[in-house]
């Protein structure tokens, strides 16, 4: 009878329902390596560590003009990368930071509250579908005062990031954002309070300034690729201007000067020569350009 | 260490979707046909174990509603208490408002007077200067004393002048007795130090408008 009734189940199509359980990767676990993704608008830039901070590889940087996610999955395929960790970030014009501060006698909700309404208030601006983070602060100078990081960014491109990143066959962990970067390896590497850096990339530059009380960041168009092809003085000297009107005029003192730049020793001489820099942020065994990258992967070890 | 992740921001919106094409449908007809009954069959099974699945849903959500009511009513009583600290906090301001309204008054009061008595204290230190920079050379003064009536405005003066000299004495109340009309001198006494040597003595009594000047 039971023999029978399976059978007219087997013919009308029932089969035994199959149960997938969860697996655990222990390969991950006991591997703790990740990788460091620093995407710009013309380079991408792969550096991993393990878990004692060593090189994983030999770190990598590609140009591409077209399509990054094909170059990506290419690069993924080559160096055998498939089904790492991956912490990226987004560059600095993807996202949007703000720093709030708040009284440190609210409540742990009242905070909470306080901080989605102020950046809800940022999104209604920005008229469209966005994601977005925050870090508390809880060791400002004031210690009635706690500080706010938030990270707004566009959904489009957070998800296209995301895409590009899962489709080259990587799990991305961590998404930052790159003046974040550039604030955690500070952080990281206890420079003295306030501290500032520039990192002058190949088509762009950023400075940050980070106290206890505030961040301000500046995004330069200076292009360092263009200016060693054509050597065009009068676009150099300008950068050099502007960098130092921004220091006269926010009276940075602690100023370090990080990324690609120190690769070429007579630009960053020029801009030492005219910018009072403090410090080289030189990455030792790692070349300099990968400084973001290295900053992104410290933050992935650290959790 | 700042720590952002924008994937925890995606996290928040996921949602389940269900794909209902995927699910099978059933004729009503096919379940009169030969072998419907273990179709029949099931679907009760399947209708019950829904029942069953739809009453323990219900009752966790009864369960989770009713904590909710017991945190929401905890809340309340908390807030309710909280009004009340914060009702009589403000009774206490209020009060200490007035207290410090009344100092400020008194202290404005206290600002004014100052301000009047400062008014005179030229004049009034001026005639005690012009008395003993004109006294004789060799003389002294073994008591002095200078009054002020803010109600008459006048500056009543009294020195007790001692001098080896009769006649230095006499010039120097004929000089005080120009600065103002209302001055008496009393009679010259002769007087001997307990080491014997004689000197004369005399009391001059001054009254002037504190506004004259010297």
């Amino acid at each position: 009878m039971l023999q029978s009734l399976r059978g007219i189940l087997w013919e009308k199509g029932f089969r035994r329902p199959s149960l997938k359980l969860p697996y655990l990767s222990l390969r991950n676990i006991s591997r703790k390596s990740i990788i460091g993704l620093h995407l710009t608008n013309s380079r991408i830039r792969i550096l991993g560590l393990k878990g004692d901070k060593t090189l994983l590889f030999e770190p990598v940087e590609v140009t591409f003009k077209n399509d990054r996610a094909k170059v990506l999955k290419e690069l993924v395929d080559r160096y055998k990368l498939r089904g790492y960790d991956v912490i990226a970030s987004l560059s600095v014009n993807e996202g949007l930071m703000k720093f709030y501060t708040y009284p440190s006698a609210l409540s742990k909700k009242d905070l909470e509250n306080a901080i989605e309404w102020a950046i809800k208030r940022e999104l209604v601006t920005l008229k469209e579908e966005a994601y977005y983070d925050y870090h508390i602060i809880d060791s400002l100078g004031d210690p009635r005062k706690l500080g706010v990081i938030a990270v707004i960014a566009r959904k489009e491109t957070v998800e296209s990031v995301k895409k590009t990143i899962q489709d080259a066959g990587l799990n991305l962990k961590i998404l930052d954002y790159e003046v974040l970067a550039i604030i955690n390896y500070g952080l990281y590497n206890k420079l003295p309070l306030p501290f500032s850096i520039l990192h002058v990339d190949y088509d762009y530059s950023i400075l940050v300034s980070y106290s206890q009380s505030s961040i301000n960041y500046y995004v330069g168009q200076w292009s360092l690729a263009e200016y060693l092809e054509t050597k065009n003085e009068e676009s150099f000297d300008s950068f050099i201007s502007e960098i130092l009107n921004l220091v006269v005029l926010n009276n940075i003192t602690s100023l370090y000067i990080a990324g690609p730049v120190l690769l070429y020793e007579d630009v960053t001489t020029r801009i030492m020569e005219n910018v009072p820099i403090f410090g080289l942020l030189d990455l030792e065994s790692i070349p300099s350009n990968f400084f973001i990258a290295h900053s992104l992967c410290i933050r992935g070890l650290e959790g | 260490m700042i720590k952002i992740n924008l994937l925890r921001g995606e996290k928040k919106k996921k949602s389940v979707s269900i794909d209902l094409s995927a699910l099978k449908t059933v004729k009503i007809q096919d379940l009169f046909k030969i072998g419907s009954l273990y179709y029949a069959g099931g679907f009760l099974w399947l209708v019950t174990l829904l029942i069953l699945g739809y009453y323990f849903k219900l009752n966790q959500e009864k369960k989770e509603l009713s904590l909710k009511l017991e945190e929401l009513n905890m809340e309340r009583l908390k807030l309710q208490a909280q009004a009340k600290r914060f009702s009589e906090e403000k009774k206490l301001l209020e009060g200490e408002i007035e207290r410090l309204k009344a100092q400020i008054q008194d202290i404005d009061r206290g600002k004014d007077i100052i301000l009047g008595l400062k008014s005179y204290h030229y004049p009034f230190n001026k005639s005690l200067d012009a008395y003993i920079m004109s006294l004789p050379r060799v003389s002294w003064i073994s008591n002095y004393k200078q009054s002020l009536d803010i109600s008459t405005q006048t500056v009543k003066s009294e020195l007790v002048i001692n001098t080896f000299d009769y006649q230095s004495l006499g010039v120097y109340g004929r000089l005080i007795k120009a600065t103002s009309q209302k001055i008496a001198i009393s009679p010259v006494e002769r007087k001997t130090t307990p080491s014997g040597f004689e000197y004369y003595t005399a009391k001059l009594s001054i009254e002037k408008p504190i506004q004259e000047g010297r």
